[in-house]
């Protein structure tokens, strides 16, 4: 962490340089979002922008708590709820709209602090649980909460006949709400964050997570750590639920329940427990993944089921060639081959779709589908040639590997004409481009190609196995006559999707996808060379 | 005057008495042995010094007031630190980091500063680090520095776990079975090391050791411990010949 790099020389005018400078560029970032980006974007896409930066801010206060701090709670929408309600009940009933900025930075601090005892509410007789059972404690708080909300319409059952609108929620809430405000707050709430780690404050909270008696044996007060974890965590989902709720207008009891709850988690806990930049990236990612499920078109159910069932015969097959007299490598060729097929029949279909007279799109994908299908082919036959790699089952990983970044960079392209909202489209390519820079810069690109291949290959071998898979459940009675209409549609399918997602990650990577890790300079630098190692530690 | 004093301290579990009726009193400067066969009471001794449980009655005084009842990291403010027998390192944080949270107590500026990352917070972070760097280089552990503590050999982790109880700047330092695990060659350094602590800081130090060359060759006066009673206190020579101890831990003269 941080304090493994400070230097041990603090120099004021470096010092006020770079506040002074973090400052402006903030600013510049928020003038920019504000005047040359929003106004090229329809509503949408702002809505878009807004909603995920909101949950990465979600995401990354939940990580003072859960990652940081070592405190699994499970009942954040709670305060998120708590920030929304009270700042959104106040702008109806008292809001005059005299200065909109005053107000809104107004409310935020008020929805903070709302939230901040809710945050002592539960914080403190948290104290004398740990692990599984806070989970409980803070799950049952946040439906508590909600569930009280919901009763709350002024009439009979709410307390001292206050209106919060019951199950129907507060609306006309004045969209005091911009862009830029959304910006600035989670630039604010990553901030926080990360100047807690980089002093001996943020070590205390850490030790908390590591070993409860050594850190009180060493002087950190546990209890009064944990209390103010659970505070400052509340406070920052508490200004972000005051943005929600001046954003969107108006707030349903609905929209904070427990789904909301565990969606943040799986942020947390996908993005790495303790990782300010992995809970951000995968807030972002996984609002932006919810929203783009729901542009989607239905799936047929029998379709669902046929990849459900391939992906089960693959793995079966793979894990059987592993143990049979073939060996690894066997398995790779295996492997390889099902890959393969899958790109012999991208050629195919990239030929039939290159002829249609109809539609210039679907010939665009056509020609993309023939010309990476080729390319591919080529690119294992090279590597078998040029013997990159120990076995055959390895060249050939390896050229699939690059037939896998091939179909990524042209699937970027493609995906650029698609009808999916801008942003998703920038944050995907975006994504795509930091992962496919880091693993050729920091060297486990050339070193992972084999694996990353593995990975294109089990795609592609699903696809092959689907389409003969999806034709035999066709033909069972049983399946054809149930099923033959159901659709699911995927919107719907979303939290058995993250449940899918996370169960993958914690198999593949417990810790999660970037464990403790963060990005800093340092590892841009280290990934460039241009620090070495052991420079560190002569600190 | 003497800077802890057990006083007639007991603590039952339930039908258990763990310790009973334990006083003795260590002086500024002294090297204090604690033994006694397994389930002697002698790592609860410790966790009623370091409040961890609260005695049952009896009283714990230290430095001239009574710490019965104050919660552990009161305690460690006071100055007492400690180590544990089966080690607790911060296993996820490097070495220095480990070290550093030893001189957490010390520091000064509030959470906001933190927050905010005012002056004063970096410099004192920094002072620390600098501090820490000291003691790692002190223990010969600065190749590990940026180690993942976890990661460090079984000896190399508890004298990273001495260093982070050290980094508190304890009037007294608790070593619960400081040598256990260690090989011979690993034991003669550590005692050396702990002799120097004594002899260059004037540290005043409490251990628990089954390993008897370390306990006779380093400690100067010596409590024994058998279910939970104190049997005989005295110097190493005394504890030597004493039948009493013979009988219930030593079994036969050393």
């Amino acid at each position: 962490m941080a304090a493994a790099t400070v230097t041990p020389s603090f120099a004021p005018g470096r010092y006020v340089l770079v506040r002074l400078l973090s400052f402006l560029l903030v600013a510049a970032i928020a003038f920019v979002v504000e005047r040359q980006v929003v106004p090229s974007l329809n509503n949408y896409d702002a809505t878009l922008i807004v909603r995920s930066l909101l949950y990465a801010s979600l995401a990354v206060s939940l990580n003072l708590i859960n990652g940081i701090t070592g405190q699994f709670s499970v009942g954040h929408a709670a305060f998120f709820l708590v920030g929304a309600y009270v700042s959104g009940y106040v702008t109806r009933n008292y809001f005059d709209s005299q200065d909109p900025l005053l107000w809104i930075t107004g409310m935020t601090v008020v929805g903070g602090v709302a939230a901040a005892i809710a945050g002592i509410v539960v914080g403190l007789p948290s104290l004398r649980l740990r692990g599984d059972y806070l989970a409980v404690a803070t799950l049952g708080f946040g439906e508590i909460i909600r569930i009280i909300v919901q009763n709350q319409d002024g009439k009979n059952l709410s307390f001292g006949g206050l209106d919060l609108g019951g199950a129907f929620g507060l609306n006309k809430i004045d969209k005091l709400t911009h862009v830029w405000h959304v910006v600035v707050l989670f630039i604010l709430i990553v901030a926080l964050c990360r100047n807690l780690l980089k002093t001996s404050h943020g070590l205390s909270f850490l030790a908390v997570r590591e070993d409860e008696l050594a850190a009180e044996a060493t002087g950190v007060n546990t209890t009064r750590t944990k209390v103010v974890a659970f505070v400052l965590g509340a406070a920052m989902a508490g200004m972000v639920g005051t943005l929600f709720a001046h954003h969107e207008g108006f707030i349903t009891p609905v929209t904070f329940d427990m789904s909301t709850s565990f969606l943040i988690l799986t942020m947390v806990v996908i993005g790495g427990t303790g990782s300010i930049t992995g809970a951000a990236l995968a807030g972002a990612a996984l609002k932006l993944l919810e929203e783009a499920l729901r542009k989607i078109d239905q799936i047929p159910a029998i379709d669902l089921l046929g990849y459900i069932v391939s992906a089960l015969l693959v793995l079966l097959l793979v894990k059987t060639l592993r143990r049979s007299r073939f060996g690894e490598n066997g398995r790779h060729v295996f492997l390889s081959l099902l890959g393969a097929v899958a790109l012999a029949g991208a050629v195919v279909k990239g030929l039939a779709l290159s002829g249609d007279a109809d539609s210039g799109y679907v010939r665009f994908v056509g020609w993309a589908m023939l010309a990476v299908g080729s390319l591919s082919i080529l690119f294992i036959v090279v590597a078998l040639v040029r013997r990159a790699g120990a076995t055959v089952g390895e060249r050939m990983l390896t050229g699939l590997g690059w037939a896998g970044a091939l179909i990524a960079l042209v699937g970027c392209y493609v995906h650029w004409f698609t009808g999916v909202s801008v942003v998703i489209k920038v944050s995907v390519i975006a994504m795509l481009l930091a992962l496919a820079a880091f693993t050729t810069l920091s060297g486990h690109g050339r070193r992972g190609m084999p694996a990353f291949g593995a990975v294109v290959a089990l795609f592609g071998s699903l696809i092959v196995v689907k389409m003969p898979v999806t034709m035999a459940l066709h033909s069972v009675p049983f399946i054809e006559e149930n099923l033959k209409d159901t659709l699911y549609s995927p919107n719907n399918l979303r939290m058995a999707i993250f449940a899918f997602l996370l169960v993958v990650v914690m198999l593949v990577r417990p810790i999660g996808v970037l464990g403790h890790h963060e990005f800093s300079w340092d590892l841009v630098k280290r990934m460039f060379g241009m620090k070495h190692k052991q420079q560190e530690i002569a600190v | 005057m003497s800077l802890l004093t057990l006083d007639r301290a007991t603590i039952r579990f339930g039908g258990l008495v763990a310790v009973n009726d334990v006083s003795f009193m260590i002086h500024e400067g002294d090297l204090f042995g604690l033994i006694g066969p397994n389930g002697a009471g002698k790592t609860t001794c410790f966790n009623l010094i370091t409040g961890v449980y609260k005695p049952t009655s009896g009283d714990v005084r230290f430095d001239g007031r009574s710490i019965r009842g104050l919660r552990p990291s009161a305690i460690a403010a006071l100055g007492i630190a400690r180590t544990f027998q089966n080690i607790r390192l911060f296993s996820a944080l490097s070495v220095l980091e480990n070290v550093v949270i030893g001189g957490f107590l010390r520091h000064r500026c509030t959470l906001t500063e933190a927050l905010c990352l005012l002056p004063r917070s970096i410099k004192e972070t920094d002072d620390l680090v600098v501090e820490a760097m000291k003691l790692i280089e002190s223990f010969n552990l600065t190749e590990f520095t940026n180690w993942r503590s976890s990661d460090l050999s079984y000896g190399d982790q508890r004298r990273v776990e001495i260093a982070r109880a050290l980094a508190t700047r304890p009037k007294l330092l608790l070593l619960d079975e400081p040598a256990a695990g260690m090989n011979p060659q690993e034991k003669q350094e550590l005692m050396a090391q702990i002799r120097r602590l004594r002899d260059e800081f004037g540290q005043t130090i409490l251990l628990i050791e089954h390993d008897m060359k370390v306990v006779m060759g380093i400690c100067e006066k010596i409590v024994v411990l058998d279910h939970g009673a104190e049997i005989a206190a005295g110097s190493p020579e005394e504890i030597r010949c004493d039948p009493k101890v013979i009988e219930a831990y030593l079994g036969e003269p050393v």
